[in-house]
């Protein structure tokens, strides 16, 4: 297959795109296809942490750059699933270190070899944004059912059409159906109606993305929570297969909901 | 051939960019601008005059790059004959103006002859539209975008955004807009506040100004 370079994107800080890079390549890797995800954010270096991959790191993204080293050195190979690669980026270096052009040419070099390069981009809409979309070729938006992150995705789709990066797709994270239900979030049609882009992937809020955070181990290793299991849907409907969405409307339609019913309650 | 900068008004420079100029000339001469004219942009407003020459959103964006960040200008506005530039710089969100001269040869503008601009789809945060003429969208116009029409506008969608008809101080031209949620709106040099509790919020909505006052009207008025 012809090689997918999709860059991970929000405007706003802290809605998920690092989560949702490391969990996506986790989840195309198990499926099969070989998958480099890239450190985007120069200075704020954060996936390899989420990935459990931090003691392993010699080189980074801005090393290659710079000509200390060569791409391939700079790729860490994850032990735990096979066709997983990372670069990370430098921690003691700052967003202009690293050029759109600069980031253009890697993603070139790693268009040959795989089959997704995952590109974490910063919050933003400045010169880490733009240089972290540069070299992608289609990007997935990642916001939360709050005015503020949609607004900031909102500019930043904008900016992502104006760079010509389609298919632009959305991925709607932390929802809580209780309080989508009481009226007190937005619904996930509130933010499409908003966004007017494709909906690719909905993900419930879900403790266990902290503690698998924390722990380096994305969820997506260990197919359990909700979070895990619509990070696998999402990777499905990025290679083209047809996945039903979650219901997350807050309607719950299993036995004890349809029995509390019954009773009235 | 070069490009030229000269001083207009309260300290307001014009940036002009021959047509003739090629890609690779133009950016040769805005890294020697860059250095020998850095005092003089320091913190100083330019108005960048690209006149007839096609410009891309990547050139544009060298430009920001190589000559408007590093010498701390301020860019006031952008002006293009250009169908193709304006368009470009449009998407990027830039400030364009004085899109009514002539066109260039041979690249007939619907928009100009007929004075008014259809934008297709949906006006997203940060974007601005600066048009001498009445405006059609056909998506909604989202929150912390804005349009400033000479003449009238009409949004297909929801406005959220801020909506400005007759900004050269027509008062006659209207704003209407199938969905009004909007908490400001502008026309001539009236400003209309709308609070979201108000019976017309979410509504199709006609904005004029009658006796001094911006009205709203619901749509359609019976």
């Amino acid at each position: 297959m012809d090689c997918r370079i999709i860059v991970i994107t929000s405007g706003k800080g802290g809605v998920g795109k690092t989560t949702t890079t490391a969990n996506l390549a986790v989840a195309l890797a198990n499926e099969g296809h070989k998958v480099v995800a890239i450190d985007g954010d120069v200075g704020l270096r954060n996936l390899d942490v989420i990935m459990g991959l931090e003691n392993r790191i010699v080189y980074t993204l801005v090393d290659v750059i710079e000509g200390t080293c060569r791409l391939n050195q700079a790729m860490i190979r994850d032990k735990r699933v096979s066709n997983l690669y990372m670069i990370p980026t430098a921690q003691s270096r700052t967003k202009d270190s690293v050029t759109s052009e600069q980031m253009l040419e890697i993603c070139n070099q790693l268009r040959n070899d795989f089959d997704f390069v995952l590109i974490d981009s910063p919050a933003g809409i400045e010169a880490g944004f733009r240089n972290a979309a540069a070299g992608a070729d289609e990007a997935l938006v990642v916001t939360t059912p709050e005015v503020s992150a949609v607004r900031d995705a909102d500019r930043i789709i904008g900016l992502l059409e104006s760079m010509e990066k389609t298919p632009i797709s959305l991925i709607v994270n932390r929802i809580k159906p209780e309080m989508v239900k009481r009226g007190e979030m937005l619904a996930v049609q509130d933010v499409l109606d908003i966004l007017a882009v494709d909906l690719i992937g909905t993900i419930p809020d879900d403790e266990s993305v902290v503690t698998s955070s924390n722990r380096g181990e994305p969820l997506t290793f260990s197919n359990g929570s909700g979070a895990s299991q619509a990070f696998l849907d999402i990777a499905k409907r990025i290679c083209g297969n047809e996945v039903p969405f979650m219901d997350l409307s807050g309607d719950q339609k299993g036995f004890l909901s349809s029995l509390r019913r019954f009773f009235g309650k | 051939m070069m490009i030229q900068l000269k001083g207009i008004q309260a300290g307001i420079l014009r940036c002009v960019v021959p047509e003739e100029m090629s890609e690779k000339n133009i950016l040769e001469e805005f890294e020697e601008l860059t250095d020998s004219a850095k005092n003089l942009l320091d913190g100083g407003r330019v108005v960048m005059d690209l006149q007839g020459r096609s410009f891309g959103a990547a050139l544009v964006a060298k430009i920001w790059k190589n000559f408007i960040e590093p010498t701390g200008c301020s860019v006031i506005s952008w002006e293009v004959t250009d169908q193709e530039t304006f368009e470009a710089l449009f998407q990027l969100g830039m400030n364009v103006g004085n899109t009514n001269k002539k066109t260039k040869q041979g690249r007939p503008s619907s928009h100009r002859q007929s004075k008014t601009l259809l934008y297709t789809g949906t006006l997203r945060g940060g974007q601005k539209i600066m048009h001498e003429g009445d405006v059609i969208v056909t998506g909604h116009v989202n929150v912390g975008s804005e349009i400033s029409a000479e003449g009238h506008i009409v949004i297909l969608g929801k406005l959220k955004g801020l909506a400005h008809a007759g900004f050269k101080g027509d008062e006659t031209t209207s704003v209407s807009a199938r969905s009004f949620e909007s908490g400001q709106v502008r026309i001539g040099r009236k400003v209309g506040l709308i609070d979201k509790s108000s019976d017309i919020w979410g509504k199709a909505v006609v904005v004029t100004v009658k006796q001094d006052e911006v009205l709203l009207t619901e749509w359609p008025a019976l």
